[in-house]
């Protein structure tokens, strides 16, 4: 935690992020608009439903039928035939895209008094793509959330609190909520949870039919293990350990460990049509963002 | 000091530190190195990987053993342990052995070590089972209880002490005649002296069986009796057995005021292998000479390096009868004026009629031929004679002529007189004038050297009769008494045959005169104490007395020892050195009489000596600590090739550096923080009056100086700061400003001594009596008159007017006049020389030592914290002219104290042939 002190409030610390997370996409408006205008894979904002519901679109004429109010008659239509036509107009509804931050103990973790520790960069990178989806008329929400998802500033508000919530666990997997028709979910995690159960829980998501994208994010340490001599290795929660003699002769094996995590976690994205991504916490936030802005819409 | 074996453990106390060796030695057996902790998030996959071996997982033996060894020697380093090498392995023979301890003074300084040296003989003489006796020279004791087992004698060892006397060699030979009949080992344990019956003692044991010396564990240091001087006292230093030069100091102790003993004054030796004798000299003031109780010398100490020198060494008071109002004649015809200058060197003078001189309570009273005695004074007289004074009177025209009985009655004089004079060599006379004869071993001049030319022309004589010869303490070639005794009660009458002028002889303007007088002074006190103990019944009563570590201990009823014994003097069991005192009588005896007795022991042939270095003690705490500072620094290297932590690495390191601290420790020292930067900068210094508005003038003037000085020449000065002339700091300041106050202290002895080594060493001292506007005439006032207390004893050379073409006139600007706030003449040292510039001390560079005037510099110099002036100086722009002129002045002063004389001849070059013309 080394960009927020513990001691603050989580409304402090919130703040914090909530200025951070503007400062982050502060500027990226601009690339992202003309990322829009070369037709990028950046389709935000409202999307026609193709059939008729409130919107501002026309969608088709179709005859008055009792019950409806005689405001809603378009008569010059009318006046062409006998009968009398009302305007329908197109059903246009925002995509959602919901953000689950791990907040489990094991993204607390730093390698290095310098980095920001995970879950802070998990939080900064969901908030910041929050503000961007928000500013294209997409709804955000954070999974888990009483309320629903929603468009504008006091939504994003609300989201930096609720982003800090965690529930202490050695290893994070997102819950099962009720997600809206067509969601997206953004899932910023280490992925360090048993395989299995997050196949699981992605498989679980995919099946109500949402979509989205799985951001893994690493401290370098986690990536390079430059430990040597005897030492014992603890997970943060200090549920988990393990000691070795000589750490340093346990580097590639290590590393070999991870990779194949990283490649199944992959895998699982691809078994359902997401995309996963790998940020690490010594490497710009707005890789990410870029990387995530791409994201919505691409699934057509 | 703690002896385990050959070791000996100065500060044992580290040595429980040992004890928790097995309980580091269990912990580093049971716990592994210590892991470092990490917390790393993907331990999970971690879980299941295997280490490529486990070997690490305990400590390796080797490194356990090596930590262990490393506390170890750290532990014992810390106790100091200082190993005392064995002597030459000798044959055990099976015969039972003798360890023969001198154990006199001469072994006081290296008892510990000696005491080492017994330890082990006895330690292998308990695994031989031979058994032992342990024989203490100086101790003996009644009975002989039989060669014992060595364990015993070793827990009788820590009795075992020297004495204050040396073993008697005769006396130990009888002992062991009388109670010993068996063959047995000798080891003999010599104290570097060769005692009384040596050589007997010596062929006895070798004839006993085999003979083993070991020699004295270090060199012997002795002090002989004090001998006076007429001014100084000189005690004479001996040291035996070093074969390195060694450096002694030799103190001279006395009562402070408070009654404590303390050093009076110290002289520093440096006595060179087989010099003989050296003498400390001590040259101090009568006062301080007279507070002398002994001398003391370090280091080494014991009872042969303390003098106690009870009264002996107090100056006599002599008391010369001079008559009211001026002599006719001139000073060197007056009788009265020789005997001034012979007496004053050795003794306390006082001078008046004889009734003053009665109650000044003097040792001598020397009656001039013509000294008046009143008849009211004489029955004085005759009883302070006979109370045991001596009175010297010399003959003279009055005595000649009968004319006696006008002052002195008769029975004031050694010998009867003819009436009368005899001359030699006059005009009427065939004989030529008398040259004196040897002096005979019963006079008190005996031994004093007799110049050729001193002749007598005339002399009273004496009536001849039974008496005469005894009474005669020096006589003519002829056999006529020039110097005649008699006792009278306790005292003595002395007459000089002649007058103590030059009319009738010679004599009284030679060095001879001057001894004689000495003798007689010096024989008044030991006459009174041999008149005052005829009977020889006197029991003299120890009253301190010093143990042979040189410690001085008040004794209460202590024996007392026969009049007899005392005075054969020999130190023994039966008069250990001290302090003793029979009735009013004081006397000393001191565990060495004469130094040049001393010597260094003949061993027979045969007898094996343990070489001196196989008994050095070696200091093992140095060797000890850097073993482990290296097993340390290893340790750590090889800790850090298995678990890989740098932070252990500096801990070792940390502890390694820390250890060579504490090894070090002991000899770093702190300076004193002026001194420092005394000696880093150039400072000026002022000295402190202890009148504060004068000081403060002081500094703010020496400020105002430095400012200028630094402005416009190249010298660098730092702040000014204030001293004491106490303080031996003022070696490191070129310039001291010493304004004069009529208050303050006197000058401390201290003082004077550092003022007399800055003189010395070429530093200078500017004198300010800041008097130079009401000074007029030769009347001096308050502050001149102070000048002349403090200068008077700091042997300042003849003082001049210094020349316009004086160094300090040139040193830096051209300067015909040298003001202050005053405009006066200023003094510096003379210089033979009349351009008073290339002369000059060697060594110092022709800097005067000191210049004293009394312009007021400071007060011209005085600046406050803004820069500007503090006070005025003249009127208008002639002051400020003034003021400039006295900076001018202080900075050629600093210049001439800075670079010597080198300005002189270099910088004007140019300027000074302008200004003469060319």
């Amino acid at each position: 935690m080394s960009a927020v002190s513990p001691s603050n409030s989580v409304s402090d610390r919130a703040i914090d992020l909530k200025q951070r997370a503007y400062a982050a996409v502060d500027g990226l408006e601009r690339s992202l608009a003309e990322a829009r205008q070369t037709d990028a894979c950046m389709r935000t904002g409202t999307h026609g439903r193709r059939r008729s519901g409130t919107g501002e679109e026309f969608w088709q004429f179709r005859p008055a039928a009792d019950g409806d109010p005689a405001r809603l008659i378009d008569w010059r239509r009318s006046a062409k035939s006998d009968g009398h036509f009302v305007r329908d107009r197109e059903m246009q509804t925002s995509n959602s895209v919901i953000f689950w931050a791990d907040g489990s103990r094991s993204m607390q973790f730093s390698g290095n008094a310098g980095r920001p520790p995970k879950n802070d960069r998990s939080r900064l990178i969901a908030l910041a793509a929050a503000i961007l989806f928000a500013r294209t008329e997409e709804r955000v929400g954070v999974l888990g959330s009483p309320g629903r998802p929603a468009a504008g500033l006091r939504q994003i508000d609300q989201m930096a609190h609720e982003l800090f919530g965690g529930d202490g666990a050695e290893c994070g997997l997102p819950g099962a909520a009720g997600l809206p028709k067509g969601a997206r979910l953004v899932l910023l995690s280490d992925f360090l949870a048993p395989i299995e159960d997050i196949r699981a829980s992605i498989e679980n998501f995919a099946g109500s039919g949402a979509t989205g994208a799985l951001v893994q994010i690493l401290d370098p340490v986690e990536l390079n293990f430059p430990y040597d001599g005897r030492t014992l290795f603890r997970s943060v929660a200090g549920t988990v350990r393990f000691e070795s003699f000589k750490a340093g002769g346990l580097r590639l094996a290590y590393q070999s460990r991870l990779r194949e995590r990283m490649e199944a976690v992959a895998g699982i994205a691809e078994e359902f049509g997401w995309r996963k991504s790998l940020h690490m916490t010594n490497s710009n936030v707005r890789t990410a963002l870029n990387w995530l802005c791409g994201l919505s819409g691409s699934d057509r | 000091m703690l002896f385990l074996g050959p070791v000996g453990f100065a500060t044992p106390l580290a040595l429980l530190g040992l004890i928790a060796l097995p309980l580091l030695w269990i912990l580093l057996r049971t716990l592994p190195p210590p892991a470092r902790l990490q917390v790393f998030p993907p331990v999970v996959l971690l879980g299941g990987l295997k280490d490529d071996d486990s070997e690490t997982k305990s400590i390796p033996l080797w490194l356990r053993l090596m930590r262990i060894l490393a506390v170890a020697a750290a532990i014992i380093g810390f106790s100091n342990p200082t190993i005392v090498g064995k002597g030459n392995e000798t044959q055990e023979s099976g015969k039972p052995a003798l360890l023969l301890v001198e154990a006199g003074w001469a072994g006081a300084a290296g008892w510990d070590l000696r005491k080492v040296e017994i330890l082990e003989i006895l330690e292998r003489r308990r695994h031989g089972g031979t058994p032992v006796l342990l024989l203490a020279a100086t101790d003996l004791p009644h009975e002989f209880q039989g060669f014992r087992e060595a364990g015993e004698w070793i827990d009788r060892l820590p009795g075992l002490l020297p004495k204050p006397w040396l073993a008697d060699g005769d006396e130990v030979r009888a002992w062991i005649e009388s109670h010993i009949g068996e063959r047995f080992d000798t080891w003999w344990f010599s104290d570097g002296l060769e005692i009384p019956g040596h050589a007997g003692l010596a062929e006895l044991l070798a004839e006993r069986g085999d003979l083993t010396v070991l020699p004295a564990t270090g060199p012997v240091l002795a002090l002989g009796a004090p001998e006076i001087k007429p001014d100084s006292v000189r005690v004479p230093v001996r040291a035996l057995g070093h074969d390195m030069s060694l450096a002694v100091q030799v103190a001279a102790v006395g009562s402070g005021p408070d009654g404590s003993r303390q050093a009076i004054g110290s002289v520093e030796l440096r006595l060179e292998p087989g010099s003989g004798e050296s003498f400390a000299e001590f040259r101090l003031p009568m006062q301080l000479r007279n507070r002398i109780e002994g001398f003391e010398a370090n280091p080494d100490r014991s009872a042969g390096t303390v003098v106690l020198a009870a009264d002996n060494l107090l100056q006599r008071r002599v008391g010369l009868v001079t008559g009211r109002g001026p002599q006719e004649g001139g000073t060197l015809l007056s009788s009265l004026h020789f005997l001034r200058r012979a007496v004053e060197p050795f003794a306390e003078l006082v001078e008046g009629g004889l009734d003053e001189v009665l109650q000044s309570a003097p040792d001598v009273i020397i009656l001039a031929d013509a000294s008046p005695v009143p008849i009211t004074s004489h029955e004085k007289l005759v009883d302070w004679i006979r109370d045991g004074g001596l009175l010297v009177r010399f003959a003279g025209p009055r005595i000649a002529t009968g004319n006696l009985l006008v002052n002195v009655t008769e029975d004031l004089l050694p010998v009867r007189l003819r009436p009368g004079s005899r001359i030699l060599g006059g005009a009427m006379s065939w004989d030529t004038p008398k040259a004196l004869k040897r002096f005979q071993p019963g006079s008190p001049f005996f031994g004093l050297e007799i110049q050729e030319e001193i002749t007598v022309s005339r002399q009273v004589l004496a009536q001849p009769g039974p008496d005469l010869a005894k009474r005669t303490l020096a006589e003519l070639e002829d056999g006529t008494p020039l110097v005649t005794g008699a006792g009278l009660g306790s005292g003595e009458l002395v007459l000089f045959h002649v007058p103590a002028n030059a009319e009738w002889s010679n004599l009284p303007l030679s060095g001879l005169f001057l001894r004689m007088l000495e003798r007689l002074a010096l024989s008044a006190e030991t006459s009174r104490r041999q008149l005052g103990t005829v009977d020889g019944d006197a029991l003299w009563i120890p009253e301190i007395l010093v143990d042979a570590f040189g410690t001085l201990h008040k004794v209460e009823d202590a024996a007392g020892v026969s009049e007899q014994l005392f005075k054969e003097g020999y130190v023994s069991a039966m008069l250990p050195p001290g302090i003793y005192r029979s009735g009013e009588q004081i006397a000393a005896v001191n565990a060495v009489g004469n130094t040049e007795m001393l010597a260094e022991p003949d061993w027979p042939v045969g007898a094996v000596i343990a070489s001196a270095a196989d008994s050095a003690a070696v200091g093992l705490k140095g060797g000890l600590l850097a073993f482990a500072v290296i097993i340390f620094l290893v340790e750590g290297w090889a800790t850090f090739r298995i678990g890989g932590r740098l932070a252990t690495q500096a801990a070792v390191v940390v502890m390694a550096v820390g250890l060579l601290l504490i090894a070090e420790s002991g000899e770093a020292q702190f300076g004193d923080e002026q001194a420092i930067a005394a000696v880093r900068d150039t400072v000026l210094a002022h000295v402190i009056t202890g009148d504060p508005e004068l000081d403060r003038i002081s500094r703010a003037g020496l400020v105002g100086l430095s400012r200028v000085a630094e402005a416009r020449t190249t010298v660098d000065l730092a702040e000014p700061v204030g001293i004491d002339p106490g303080d031996d700091t003022i070696a490191m300041f070129p310039l001291l400003y010493w304004p004069i106050s009529p208050v303050g202290p006197e000058l401390s002895e201290d003082a004077q001594r550092n003022l007399q080594e800055y003189f010395r060493t070429g530093g200078m001292i500017l004198f300010d009596t800041r008097d130079a506007l009401v000074r007029g005439g030769s009347s001096l006032d308050s502050n001149s008159q102070r000048l002349i207390e403090i200068a008077g004893p700091l042997g300042i050379p003849s003082l001049g007017i210094p020349g316009s073409n004086h160094t300090l006139a040139r040193s830096f600007y051209l300067l015909d006049e040298f003001p202050g706030r005053y405009r006066g003449d200023i003094w510096v040292e003379h210089l033979p020389n009349s351009d008073g510039a290339a002369a000059g001390r060697t060594g110092i560079d022709g800097v005067t030592p000191v210049v004293i005037g009394g312009n007021d510099w400071a007060t011209a110099w005085a600046v406050n914290e803004e820069g500007a002036a503090m006070f005025s100086v003249g009127a208008g722009e002639s002051g400020v002219r003034q003021r400039e002129l006295a900076y001018r002045f202080g900075v050629n002063l600093i210049m001439h104290a800075l670079t010597g004389n080198y300005k002189l001849d270099q910088l004007h070059v140019d300027a000074l042939a302008r200004m003469q013309g060319n």
